[in-house]
């Protein structure tokens, strides 16, 4: 892991560091989701120049997102009433060196989204505050909404962190973007495009599924019928 | 071994599905249903969505359908015309219950509807399985002489037609409403309905049971791969890669439970079968009235 690293960032240091306060990489840009997908992490990694603290902020698409509450109907429990969320980030995580209360001025922390509070809950239906506490809540467990990645500085002006991009999470266009805070105001920002696709197998049906649902039913049932033949073929046999 | 499954958009362990569908595909071939019953639940409890537990489980019951039809299509066990018959219903029902279900799911009541189904369905089912066996095997041993069949008041509509292969001249018309009933829950619940149609066969149509099984399987293989194609097409939610995992288990599985199933007789594997089935519906009755841990949940809108 250390070695994945460790060669960029002795290029960085070899970077005119005078001419840039900020300097900001991805160890990949893709995060490919395969058959075989159970998780992955990107490397964030750079260089800034002293003082200040480093501000790492990754989110996915906005969505429409339904969230539904159950409530007690005659003793049976089944959905009652709904908010509906604009524009809510399918994943969003965020790390810095230090408490972000702390470190970044609270109107700039809004302005950027920097932090988990930030994250914008625009709702129509239910107003009820139970609601955008579900979403962090459900999201925060299923590790597509993330308030603490840990950022590490080594010698004072490299840094580095992992975002963390859990199997859940959803194809599309990401951004992922490193700040450097000084006097509690962002002063230097990066921006680095982090695409998720599917890819092989996986991408194949996803895309047939979409584009060709009539013939990726009719596969299906082809594909199995076989599997049962195939079933019906070996227990003849034994 | 963890696997990606493209349509529900979730990772997890193959050897898991592969033991669900093993499981299922065990008590399948030891009953000789399709398990499309057990299968819908256990995905939804494994945290597969439900949309893509129905049309999944329905796509890998005509799989495991098709090896049990083969079977008894070499036998001669199979009533094609009666299953025509029956299929003509099966996919009206199913185009119906395919649109019931987009709509509760526009609705956000799909879980619910999904269970209440189930409860409704398996709980009635199942409680006839466990009496009527239990009345069997009482009586067995006074060895009443059994008629052939009962006239009902089913022998009086019009349309009749011979089945020759059930012995039977009867309407058309009750095959073609269970066939639909059945095709109506198949595309509801993910299930063939085996279990459902093996019980309408024998005491409302009043077929032999020797070709009862083979028909039924007929029936199933047709209606599930009508559920397969209608939900590609209206909900996207076919997994074939869940389908494929599950469907390597449950071959295999099969071929332990059927030559398990020979050594059982058939009132006491009707009762063994209804009792599992009242376990289920029970089971789910509990998850609707207990507190659940999550009260929220999120979906796409």
């Amino acid at each position: 892991m250390i070695a994945r690293f460790a060669l960029p960032v002795l290029l960085l240091l070899a970077l005119p560091l005078r001419a840039q306060p900020l300097v900001a990489e991805l160890g990949r840009n893709v995060v490919e989701v395969s058959t075989a997908f159970a998780g992955d992490s990107i490397l964030v990694f750079g260089a800034f120049e002293p003082p200040g603290d480093i501000v790492i902020v990754a989110r996915g698409d906005a969505r429409t997102t339904v969230v539904r509450q159950k409530v007690s109907v005659g003793g049976i429990w089944l959905n009652g009433p709904s908010a509906r969320f604009m524009n809510l980030p399918s994943f969003y995580a965020v790390g810095a060196t230090g408490p972000l209360t702390e470190i970044v001025d609270p109107y700039e922390r809004r302005g950027a989204t920097i932090g988990l509070d930030t994250v914008s809950m625009l709702s129509r239906g239910s107003q009820d505050p139970a609601f955008r506490e579900a979403v962090i809540r459900i999201r925060s467990a299923q590790g597509l909404y993330e308030s603490n990645v840990p950022v590490q500085v080594v010698g004072g002006r490299l840094f580095h962190a992992r975002v963390p991009f859990p199997s859940l999470v959803e194809p599309g266009s990401y951004r992922i973007d490193v700040m450097l805070v000084r006097d509690r105001r962002v002063v230097a920002r990066q921006e680095l495009p982090v695409s998720v696709r599917r890819v092989g197998f996986a991408a194949d049906v996803s895309q047939v599924a979409t584009a060709q649902p009539a013939l990726y039913g009719l596969g299906c049932i082809a594909i199995a019928a076989m599997a049962g033949w195939l079933g019906a073929f070996l227990f003849r046999r034994s | 071994m963890q696997v990606y499954l493209p349509i529900a958009e979730i990772t997890v362990d193959a050897l898991l599905l592969l033991g669900v569908g093993f499981a299922v595909g065990w008590l399948s071939g030891l009953f000789g249903v399709g398990g499309g019953f057990l299968m819908t639940p256990l995905l939804i409890l494994i945290g597969v969505p439900s949309a893509v537990a129905v049309s999944t489980s329905a796509t890998q019951t005509m799989g495991a359908s098709v090896s049990g039809l083969m079977a008894h299509w070499r036998r001669g066990n199979v009533d094609v015309r009666m299953g025509l018959t029956l299929l003509l219903g099966g996919f009206a029902g199913s185009a119906l219950g395919v649109q019931l279900f987009a709509l509760v799911r526009r609705a956000g009541q799909a879980d619910f509807v999904v269970a209440v189904f189930y409860i409704v369905v398996l709980g009635i089912v199942g409680g006839l399985m466990v009496t009527e066996s239990a009345r069997a095997i009482l009586r067995r041993r006074k060895a009443a002489p059994r008629r052939l069949h009962q006239h009902l008041w089913i022998h009086g509509l019009p349309f009749k037609a011979r089945f020759r292969a059930s012995r039977l001249y009867i309407s058309i018309l009750p095959p073609i409403f269970v066939g639909m009933f059945v095709g109506l829950l198949s595309a509801v619940m993910g299930v063939g309905g085996g279990f459902l149609l093996v019980p309408l066969m024998i005491y409302v149509l009043g077929m032999p049971t020797s070709v009862v099984i083979g028909t039924s399987l007929f029936q199933i293989v047709f209606v599930t791969a009508n559920v397969t194609f209608l939900q590609s097409i209206a909900t996207h939610s076919v997994d074939i890669v869940l389908a494929l995992l599950l469907l390597a288990g449950s071959v295999a599985g099969a071929q332990f439970g059927a030559s398990m199933g020979t050594r059982l007789r058939g009132e006491e594997t009707r009762g063994l079968l209804g009792l599992l089935v009242v376990a289920v519906a029970a089971q789910l009755l509990w998850g609707l009235l207990q507190r659940p841990d999550e009260l929220f949940s999120l979906m796409h809108g």
